[in-house]
């Protein structure tokens, strides 16, 4: 209960003419990413509140990002079918990834860096390799073993990707086993995410219910209600302990759940009423009393949260 | 002799002829410098010397006594003055100075350094030539005016503003651009002077520009067509006439005359004559000419003013006065240019005083054209002999006058054509006081638009539109099972007039419209009658109905309903109890969105609450299939309320009618359980509104696993073993990455046509070879280890075997299953004749090696030895293998693309054996054997192999070999004969290559090798140590 926050640390005001879509914190924590509608990324200081740099280089707006494992790097992907990978230093575009035939929802980088998974519009999921020249993706998937619509959501965890898409399903391709377990959630899956143990699956779906899976089986574990999600692509969060639950929802709020006794703990007002946060992170920073929470509304802000 | 003293004389250029040239000559051509006379007067005894010397001046004493040949010089050339100098030096000696004595030209080899020096050009570099910048991007840049040209005296002479514009204007005869330009100035010094003599020129803005069209600023689309048609600028519009003279006019202006040009013309065609353009507007007011009312203040004053307007009009003030004249004139003057033009007339250029004042020949053409933009409607049109076809008519209908065409392109036959010059040139033949000059009385009054009034409507009329009123589309969304169910709904709601809402139009309903009877044709679904046998139908309905009753979670029941149902349209009636159904007729009926079903419904279950003896015949659009399938439906639905109703009864144990009473708190349920596809979304928000994943049964339902197969690439970046080595099912071999040079089958092709083609192989060979059962087949036992291996099989076998099968030098006997020998019957393994070998590997000329014949016996038998040393692999970057998953991963990899690499065998000067006889090569080069081996041409081809290694799960790494191995035949190649190395790639490519043999019978020189092992990210293991297996 003590270890989420509480109160609204910092406002990032900077994205302008539309949400913003994305926010990622870096691996460290000590940074935000955020990518939105004007077509840029930012990287700001959650704690002072400053944008270091603006990236600018999509064609369109920024749906999905990720950062590397170094740090040095982040991706990408928009609205203009493009992954891009960026030197977060220098703001160089270090490679340019086209193929995606719609828009791209999200980015992913597998735990070296090596790969970039992207999901899209065009219910595939392609991976890219970010050290060859080539463009071309390693593996596109789709057809039979891919999903059937819109890729919302993608995670990818050791040897694990975490797929969450339109049709209703979370699919979990393990590379290592070479097999897809397919869970049929029923609705839309907006958000999916690990949980830090690695044992759980955490999934939003447009049925506004966000369920926890265990991953090994698909059986659920738990489920949260109480947030507003119908149409959005509404993300949700664990705490890098598990002990919580966060997540967006469509009537601005920040909505926090005990994990265990599936108990809504804490609601923070992101944005006003009818502005969807549309974006949501949780420092990665397991010993921290309170891991701050950053959050991106349709209204162009980012707020972030601590105590 | 004298030689040229000092530098003077060659300072000067001049070149004095010692003796060493002919006398004769010198005497014939000298120019003696000045100093060699002083030279001479210094030092006066040099007796023949003097002779020789042409004499220089008069004052020369001894100057008759020689004959004079030459030049006269003057006493001292420094005191001739630079300019005379020239006088006195031969022509190609003289040099260009300017008015101070500065050289003028400079070669570029001759004054090119000094020049940037000692004067005119001011650099280091002088008349250096620099090299060429392109200044074709500086092009627009430059702006280049005639004083770039212009030297100092130039612009002295001539001022620094010389305009040479008017030269152009001379001679641009199609008075384009420039005449376009005067014109427009004439025009603004004519506002200009109206402006300031307002009285003695009684023309304002708006007079003028009732007559004046504007000039366009730019080419309009029709400049552009007319262009391209060959018109230009200046030009008027119309076919080329012939210029003809007027005498009678020509004289008017005294100046130029035109008759000059028209004769040389006479035989030619010119353009028209650009005419004035005019606005053609048709005057429908009672105003004065021109008079625009808004104009100003002073226009209304105009108007009413009278005099000064009447006067106006009546044309009777020239147009250009004294003082405009001079003012036009003399602004023209600034723009003029001195000389004459290079097309000028000769003619002209006897009258023209250059240098003077332009007389009035030369700017009357534009003092005419100003008067012609003036006159428009003056009487000056009709005296001046130019603007006499430039005629403009108002309100008339001269168009062809008006456009500026020419008398010849004016359409003579034109009814209502003015006669021209008579009418409007002559002010004189009509009364001044009735008509104004230049004008005619309109015959024809200007067309005005008719306007009609509307047609008055009859007394009666009522107007009646047709209102066509569409009900608006009902366009719901349904699922396809429901589509029909709407239909039918609406059908029954709207029986009598149908709406005919053509989205929900289908066949069966336009039939239904129609009223045609239902064609006995087989149903259109596919479980109809005419598709399935009866039996298999029954089948289907038994297995539906248990299917539905599964998922709607029903108690296990008898499957007599679906029987029931098939039975046709008796009612089954243990499958209702009567009173349950007479009961349910009395609650809210279910489907209240659908009424049409909920009719079927009340209908059915009617039919067992005994009001109706069989069950209602179906809609015509339901199938079979939906019949059966809402009959079981409402039986479900009849059974649930039954079976409340049974509980209830049992728990009150009252009447049937109190047990029904208490179902009531069902209904709730009830109308929840039929929704509306529709309500679906407001019933969302609970989560539990879709799928199998209504409630909290995740899990097994829920999960589905199947296959993935990511492409090897990918496992690599994500240091995972592929799982499914094999690939995807399907047969589809070839995954993302691979190369398809080394896949399998296009080796396997290679193979074969090549086998086509060498034809024996290596069965020449086997058949010279008596040890030929010894030949240890490394590649056939690597497959089947690796067929092992990928099965899951123990590494170790493979281990062994590739072990054993590169333990050559040990002799040890090795076990049988370990080492693939020939079969003899078995044709495969051929060994190819010795030609192709020694066309191979063979040395041309054994001279080189004869010297280490002694080291080895050669055994015929043995020679060709082929021992295996490379392995080769696709090359794939290593990778730190994780598991031993990783280890199948390369195996499959090799066996996917095993492709034997004959190199030449390295030599290798040590081998050591490890405890179970594996072997690795080593790297070091010098061998004891070598040159025996190269004197006997024997070439070792070689295959290093994955070695295994038993005590670690790690696989050596293929890479590391592989650049051993080429490691090796590079030096290999550097070692021995180039050519042969050279000829390596010729070796034919069989498939027994693949499985290559090793004699056993010859001691293997390999040693243990180390195995460098491209240590990359958690590779514990140290490179370069001996492997012990």
């Amino acid at each position: 209960m003590s270890s989420i926050p509480s109160a609204e640390l910092k406002t990032l005001n900077g994205h302008t003419g539309g949400p913003v879509h994305v926010c990622r914190f870096n691996n460290d924590g000590n940074y935000v990413l955020t990518g939105g509608h004007d077509k840029t990324v930012k990287l700001w200081n959650p704690n002072s509140g400053l944008c270091i740099k603006t990236y600018t280089g999509h064609g369109w707006e920024v749906l999905g990002l990720a950062v590397a494992h170094d740090n040095a790097r982040f991706c990408s992907g928009g609205t203009d079918k493009s992954v891009i990978l960026w030197d977060i230093g220098t703001g160089r575009i270090i490679r340019r990834f086209n193929g995606h035939f719609r828009k791209v929802n999200t980015v992913e980088f597998n735990a070296d860096a090596t790969v970039i998974a992207s999901g899209s519009y065009d219910a595939t999921v392609r991976l890219w390799d970010a050290r060859a020249q080539s463009k071309i993706p390693i593996q596109i998937v789709e057809g039979p073993y891919g999903p059937k619509d819109d890729v919302t959501s993608l995670k990818i965890m050791g040897s694990e990707m975490l797929v969450g898409s339109v049709d209703g399903y979370i699919r979990n391709y393990d590379i290592r086993a070479g097999r897809i377990y397919a869970d049929n959630i029923g609705s839309p899956v907006t958000s999916v995410q690990f949980s830090h143990d690695t044992n759980c699956i955490l999934a939003s779906s447009l049925d506004g219910v966000i369920r926890l899976f265990d991953k090994s089986n698909g059986e659920l574990l738990a489920d949260f209600k109480g947030h507003k999600n119908t149409s959005y692509r509404v993300p949700s969060c664990l705490t890098p302990t598990d002990a919580h639950v966060v997540s967006g929802s469509e009537d601005g709020r920040v909505v926090f759940w005990d994990l265990v006794d599936g108990k809504l703990v804490r609601e923070l007002q992101q944005s006003q009423e009818g502005r969807t946060v549309t974006a949501l992170d949780v420092q990665p920073v397991k010993d921290a009393a309170v891991p701050l929470v950053v959050s991106g509304s349709a209204d162009g802000t980012v707020k972030v949260w601590g105590r | 002799m004298f030689k040229s003293a000092g530098g003077s004389g060659s300072r000067r250029g001049l070149r004095i002829r010692d003796d060493e040239e002919d006398d004769i000559s010198e005497s014939v051509r000298i120019q003696r410098p000045a100093h060699t006379k002083r030279q001479r007067g210094n030092n006066p005894g040099s007796g023949k010397r003097k002779d020789l010397d042409a004499p220089d001046s008069d004052e020369d004493e001894n100057a008759d006594t020689f004959v004079l040949v030459g030049k006269e010089q003057p006493l001292d050339l420094d005191e001739a003055s630079r300019k005379e100098r020239n006088k006195y030096l031969p022509v190609w000696k003289q040099e260009v100075l300017d008015e101070k004595g500065r050289k003028r030209f400079h070669g570029a080899f001759t004054g090119g350094f000094s020049a940037g020096y000692f004067n005119t050009v001011g650099s280091k570099e002088g008349w250096t030539p620099s090299q060429f910048v392109s200044s074709r991007k500086e092009r627009a840049k430059v702006q280049q005016t005639a004083e770039d040209f212009m030297d100092e005296d130039d612009v002295r002479e001539f001022g620094p503003k010389v305009a040479v514009k008017d030269e152009y204007n001379q001679f641009d005869i199609l008075a384009g651009t420039q005449g376009e330009m005067a014109r427009r100035k004439a025009l603004e010094s004519a506002r200009k002077g109206q402006e300031s003599s307002s009285t003695t020129l009684p023309l304002n803005d708006a007079l003028l520009s009732a007559f004046v069209a504007p000039v366009p600023t730019s080419s309009s689309v029709g400049v552009a067509i007319l262009k391209r048609m060959g018109w230009r600028e200046g030009q008027g519009v119309g076919p080329r006439i012939k210029r003809t003279v007027d005498k009678a006019t020509s004289e008017d202006e005294g100046g130029k005359s035109d008759g000059d040009d028209d004769e040389h013309a006479r035989g030619h065609t010119f353009a028209p004559k650009e005419g004035v353009f005019a606005r053609l507007e048709v005057k429908t007011d009672q105003r004065g000419i021109g008079y625009v009312p808004e104009t100003s203040v002073e226009n209304a004053e105009d108007a009413y003013g009278g005099q000064k307007r009447k006067r106006h009009q009546g044309g009777s003030a020239p147009l250009s006065d004294d003082a405009n004249g001079t003012e036009s004139r003399s602004k023209q003057r600034r723009t003029e240019a001195f000389g004459v033009g290079a097309f000028e007339d000769e003619n002209d250029m006897e009258d023209i005083d250059v240098y003077g004042v332009r007389d009035s020949k030369q700017w009357n053409g534009v003092s005419r054209k100003t008067q012609g933009l003036r006159g428009g409607y003056h009487n000056e049109i009709g005296n001046d002999d130019e603007e006499e076809e430039q005629r403009l008519v108002l309100g008339g209908r001269g168009v062809a006058g008006m456009f500026g065409l020419g008398k010849g392109s004016r359409p003579p036959e034109h009814p209502g054509a003015i006669e021209g010059k008579h009418q409007l040139g002559t002010p004189g033949r009509t009364d001044p006081s009735s008509r104004i000059p230049g004008f005619r009385l309109v015959v024809k009054s200007a067309t005005f638009t008719k306007y009609f009034p509307p047609p008055t409507l009859p007394p009666g009329w009522k107007p009646q539109p047709r209102v066509f009123k569409t009900p608006p589309p009902k366009i719901v969304i349904f699922p396809t099972g429901y589509k029909r169910s709407l239909l039918a709904s609406q059908e029954a709601a709207t029986a009598p007039a149908p709406q005919y809402a053509s989205v929900q139009l289908d066949a069966d309903r336009r039939r239904d419209i129609l009223g045609e009877e239902k064609i006995p044709a087989p149903n259109r679904s596919v479980f109809s009658a005419g598709l399935l046998k009866p039996e298999d139908q029954l089948r289907l309905a038994n297995a539906l109905e248990a299917a539905q009753r599964a998922t709607g979670q029903k108690p296990a029941g008898t499957s007599a309903g679906g029987g029931t149902a098939s039975k046709g349209l008796e009612p089954d009636l243990s499958l209702i109890e009567k009173d349950v159904a007479i009961y349910l007729l009395k609650q809210p009926l279910p489907y209240p969105s659908d009424p049409a079903k909920q009719s079927r419904y009340k209908r059915f279950v009617e039919t067992y609450a005994g009001m109706h003896e069989t069950l209602a015949a179906p809609p015509p659009w339901m199938s079979e299939l939906e019949r059966k399938v809402e009959e079981g439906e409402f039986v479900r639905v009849a059974r649930m309320a039954g079976l409340a109703v049974s509980k209830n009864a049992a728990q009150t144990s009252g009447s049937t009618q109190g047990a029904l009473a208490s179902w009531a708190p069902l209904k709730g349920g009830f109308a929840e359980r039929f929704r509306r596809e529709g309500d679906k979304d407001a019933k969302s928000d609970e989560g539990e509104a879709l799928g199998p994943s209504t409630s909290r049964k995740f899990g097994l339902l829920t999960r589905t696993a199947t296959n993935f197969y990511p492409s090897r690439l990918l496992c690599k970046r994500f240091n995972v073993p592929d799982p499914h080595p094999e690939g995807p099912p399907g047969g589809d071999t070839k995954r993302d990455g691979e190369k398809e040079v080394l896949a399998q089958e296009v080796m396997d092709k290679l193979v074969r046509e090549r086998e086509d083609t060498v034809g024996g192989g290596f069965a020449g060979m086997r058949g010279n070879d008596s040890a030929e059962k010894s030949f240890t087949f490394i590649g056939a036992d690597i497959k089947k280890q690796l067929e092992g291996s990928r099965d899951g099989g123990d590494r170790t076998s493979f281990e062994k075997g590739g072990a054993a099968s590169v333990d050559a030098e040990e002799e040890k006997p090795i076990p049988e299953d370990d080492i693939a020998t020939i079969d003899p019957e078995e044709g495969k393994l051929d060994r190819p004749s010795m030609d192709i070998f020694t066309a191979i590997f063979g040395d041309g000329d054994d001279s080189d090696d004869s010297d280490d014949d002694d080291e080895q016996p050669v055994n015929p038998a043995t020679a060709p030895t082929i021992v295996p040393i490379a392995l080769q692999v696709p090359a794939e970057a290593p990778k730190p293998p994780t598991t031993s998953k990783a280890v199948n991963a390369d195996l499959s990899t090799d066996s996917a693309s095993f492709r034997p690499v004959f190199t030449k065998r390295k030599p290798t000067d040590s081998a050591t054996k490890t405890a179970n006889g594996v072997v690795k090569r080593g790297q070091s080069g010098s061998g004891t054997n070598r040159r025996a081996r190269i004197k006997r041409k024997v070439v070792h081809v070689g295959l290093v192999m994955m070695i295994g290694n038993k005590t670690r799960t790690e696989p050596l790494v293929c890479a590391p070999i592989l650049a051993m191995g080429t490691e090796i035949a590079t030096a290999t190649e550097t070692e021995t004969d180039k050519s042969q190395a050279r000829r390596l790639p010729a070796y034919p490519v069989t498939p027994q290559h693949r499985l290559l043999p090793v004699s056993r019978t010859t001691p293997s020189p390999w040693k243990t090798c180390t195995m460098p092992r491209m240590a990359r990210g958690t590779n514990k293991r140290a490179s370069g140590g001996t492997k012990k297996s």
